[in-house]
This record gives C-alpha cells, structure tokens and sequence, in this order.
C-alpha cells in the first residue's frame, strides 16, 4: 500500500499522474489524511531538482569536454602564430636567438623545452665543476713537481770546466772520475760545465783537472754559494 | 875551427831563441787589460743589412784609439760566431774591462735574447736555439768571471721580413730583444728599448752607432752609466723619440772608457 503510494505521489510530483493513478490518490487521501504532507513534500522536491537541472548547460559532457578542447586549441594558435599587424620594428627583429635555437633543437633533434633546459642546465654545471678543477690545478702549480722540485741553483763546492772542443767523452769522463766529481750544470753554448765535487780537497781537485790536460778552464766556486 | 863557429852560431841561435821565447812569454802573460770583441753580421741571404759592417769599422777605430785590445769579425756563420764568442770568454778572463759589440740581426723568445748568424734560416722555435748565438749566456757567462767589468753592447733590433704578420708561425719568437738585467759587474747596452726596433739608419753607419762612436770620441772619460745616457740623449733626440737606448747596469765601482792616469772617470760638464 505503502509502495504504490510512494510511486504515485512521484509521479504526482513529477506531474504524469494518469487518471486512475488520480482518483486511487484523491480516495487515498481522503482516508488518509496524514499522508497529504509527504505528498507536498515530494511536490516541493520535484520542483527543486527541475530548477537545479534546468541550471545545467544543455550540451552532454563528451560534447562539452569537446568542444573546450578545440577552443583551447584555438587560443594556442592564435599565440603561436605571428601578429597579422605588428609594428616595423617587431617584424624586423623575428624570433629571439633562444627561441631559433630552442625550435632547432626541437625539430632536429626532437627535444622538448623542459629537456633543453635541463640539457644547459647540466652543462653550466659541469663547466662550473670543471672551472673549480683548473683552478684548483692552478693552485697546486704542478709546474713545479714537472720540473723538478730541487732548487735550480746547484750548490755545493763547484767548479766552473770548460774541457777542450777535442777531448773525447770517455775522457772527460775519466777526468771527472779521478776527482770525484760531477756534472751539475752546462754546458750552454760557451761550453762552460758545472761540476760538484763530492767530497775531498777542492782546490786540489781543480788542480789535479787542470794537470790533466783536458781543460782550458778550470775555476773554482768557493765552498758553495 | 868550423866546428867552434857551428857551436857558437848555435849557442847564439839558441840563446837568442830563448830570448825571444821569454819575451813572448812575459807579452803572453801580460795580457791586455782591456779588451773588445766586435762582431757585424749583415750578408743575411733573406734580410740584407747595409751598415753593421760599418759599424763595427767605426767603433773599433774609437776603441783602439781608446787603447782597447780589438778583435772584429764580419759576418760570422753559426760556428764561427759561437767558437768565436766561447774563446772570447775563456781567453778574457784577466783582463780589467771586457767588452762585446754586436751589430746585425737579433731576436728574443721566452726571456732570452739570440743573436742570429749569417746563414741561417729561422722557421721554427727549435731553430732559435739551434742556429743562433744565445745573448743572455754570453752575458752571464761574462759576469760569473770574478775579475773585472763587462760592457755589453747590442745594435740588433733591426726589422726581420720573419716578423712579418703573414708570415708569422713562430709564437714564441718575438722582434727586439728581451729586457737583459744586467748581472753583477756588468753593463749591458741596447739600441733600443726591449721588444722594440732599432734604425739601421739612412746614412752608412746605424743612428746608435753613430751617437755611440761620437760619444767615444767625444767623452770618453764619462761614468759608463752618464756615457750611455748621452747617447741615448742623442738618438732620442734624432729619432724624435721613436727608438730609445736601454741600458742596464750593475756594477760596483766606477767605470769609464778612459780613466785618467790616477784611474779615475770624469765628471759629466
């Protein structure tokens, strides 16, 4: 009884009421009474939702999803594209050096911005750590440890020799072995030699080079410098 | 009675041959106080030069009317020129004032000034080292003697067609010569300012030489450091400024071309 009353006064609400359905409802409310202000509530409530969905737009929802699309792409063409009217200056100066060089590298090479961007922004990072490494390189002076670092004065008790221009190398080796001594710097184009005497009496090793004959000049140092 | 004659000819030869040997001995032993070397090298195949010959000439006929010992050479190929500078300074090592002109081509890379020979070509860095006579050694092979002075005297900065822009590839080989501090008692003398180029000059000897030799002539008695200032004073003002002497100068007593008899130089008027 219930059920049929429920389905009738929606249908009342909605205003499809036949007229059986009519005269069921009016002999039923004349017993029950009570049952009139559920009725005008479904009345009221149907009214409501006709206002709601009348405020809906009439377009379905894939129509309307369509349509803002093609709009949407619209609008970005019409941003893409060059101003039909522009000013002298703007004609003349075209795209921006960025924006070639960003559309290059789309088309040849099928990189987005975001992608490009990344790309320079890892290279301004590896060129910032590489700068940090030489001038950190710079700092050690590596110079330095390629050339030796020993002081490029030679010291100790030195001699200054100039052996003569026919005196074979074994001989002048012989020489420097009979006084203990060695070769430290020179010759340059003079032909002046360095030599160090290791141990022993210097001035008497500079005489024993120079009683040897093997020399046209033989000077000493002093006792190091 | 023959024979007595053959015994005493032979004892006079003899004896006079001795003599003879001391007395080249004592000149050998004495040898001169002051000495000069002076080398002119113009014959260039590439880049001729008409006056270092003439340079020389000049300045060792004002050196030995100094009383300079004078030894000149022209036109020194690559040996020649570095045996010569190498006995040079063995052989001088007694003397008071020791003295080196050169006239001719010249060049400098990293620091170091070289002299070029006659004969030689110079198309790359090794080149330098390998075919000139290096400059900065001979003035300190110079200086490391312990007795005396030195006076090195440089008219080498001339134009070289290899300086030419076109056809430069050598980097590191620049025109001129390079600044050459002069170590301890020595003098060293540029025709120009360093990495700058000197005039061979219009007339038969270079506008340095010229000033230079008038100078020996003039005021020979000058401070070495007051005598190069007047030559410089009058190549500027030939010149109109546009090439200045450099002179560098390390020496610890007084030194002129022509003391006095006490020794001592003169005062600049």
């Amino acid at each position: 009884m219930n059920m049929q009353f429920d389905e009738i006064s929606r249908k009342a609400a909605a205003g499809t009421l036949s007229d059986e359905e009519r005269e069921w409802l009016a002999n039923h409310l004349r017993e029950h009474p009570e049952r009139r202000a559920d009725l005008e509530w479904d009345a009221a409530l149907g009214a409501r939702l006709e206002e709601k969905i009348a405020a809906l737009p009439a377009m379905p929802g894939w129509e309307r999803t369509e349509r803002a699309l093609q709009a949407e792409q619209a609008a970005s063409e019409a941003q893409a594209a060059p101003p039909a009217v522009s000013t002298k200056r703007a004609a003349k100066r075209g795209p921006g050096l960025l924006d070639r060089l960003s559309d290059w590298f789309a088309s040849s090479l099928g990189f987005a911005f975001d992608a490009q961007m990344a790309a320079v922004a890892l290279v301004l990072v590896q060129a910032g750590l590489i700068g940090v490494l030489a001038w950190q390189y710079e700092a050690r002076d590596d110079s330095a440890i390629r050339a030796g670092t020993a002081d490029p004065t030679p010291r100790g008790p030195l001699l200054r020799v100039s052996f003569r221009q026919d005196v074979r190398e074994s001989e002048l080796r012989r020489a420097l072995a009979d006084i203990g001594g060695e070769i430290v710097g020179g010759p340059g184009q003079i032909g002046v030699y360095m030599v160090r005497v290791r141990e022993g009496d210097l001035r008497a090793a500079a005489q024993r080079l120079r009683a040897g004959g093997t020399t046209e000049l033989v000077e000493v140092l002093g006792n190091g410098r | 009675m023959r024979v007595a004659r053959l015994l005493a000819g032979f004892v006079v030869r003899t004896f006079a041959g001795c003599a003879m040997a001391v007395v080249a001995v004592a000149a050998g032993a004495q040898a001169p106080s002051r000495v000069a070397l002076l080398i002119g090298n113009a014959a260039y195949p590439d880049a001729p030069l008409r006056n270092p010959l003439n340079d020389v000439r000049e300045v060792a006929a004002s050196l030995r009317a100094l009383g300079f010992s004078v030894t000149a050479h022209e036109n020194l190929k690559l040996g020649e020129m570095r045996e010569t500078l190498r006995k040079f300074v063995l052989g001088s090592r007694s003397a008071d004032v020791r003295l080196v002109y050169y006239a001719g081509h010249g060049l400098q890379m990293r620091g170091h000034s070289y002299l070029l020979p006659v004969g030689v070509r110079i198309e790359s860095e090794t080149d330098v080292l390998e075919r000139t006579a290096d400059a900065t050694e001979l003035v300190e092979q110079l200086s490391a003697i312990e007795k005396g002075a030195n006076v090195v005297i440089i008219d080498a900065c001339r134009v070289h067609p290899m300086f030419s822009t076109r056809t430069r590839k050598m980097w590191a080989v620049k025109r001129g010569l390079s600044g050459l501090a002069a170590p301890s008692g020595t003098v060293v003398a540029f025709s120009t300012r360093p990495g700058q180029v000197a005039r061979d000059g219009d007339g038969d000897i270079s506008v340095y030489t010229r000033h230079l030799t008038r100078s020996l002539r003039q005021a020979p008695e000058l401070p070495v450091e007051v005598f190069f200032k007047r030559v410089r004073a009058g190549v500027v003002a030939e010149t109109g400024s546009k090439q200045v002497p450099w002179e560098s100068s390390d020496l610890s007593g007084e030194l002129c071309f022509r003391p006095d008899a006490k020794g001592q130089c003169g005062r600049a008027p």
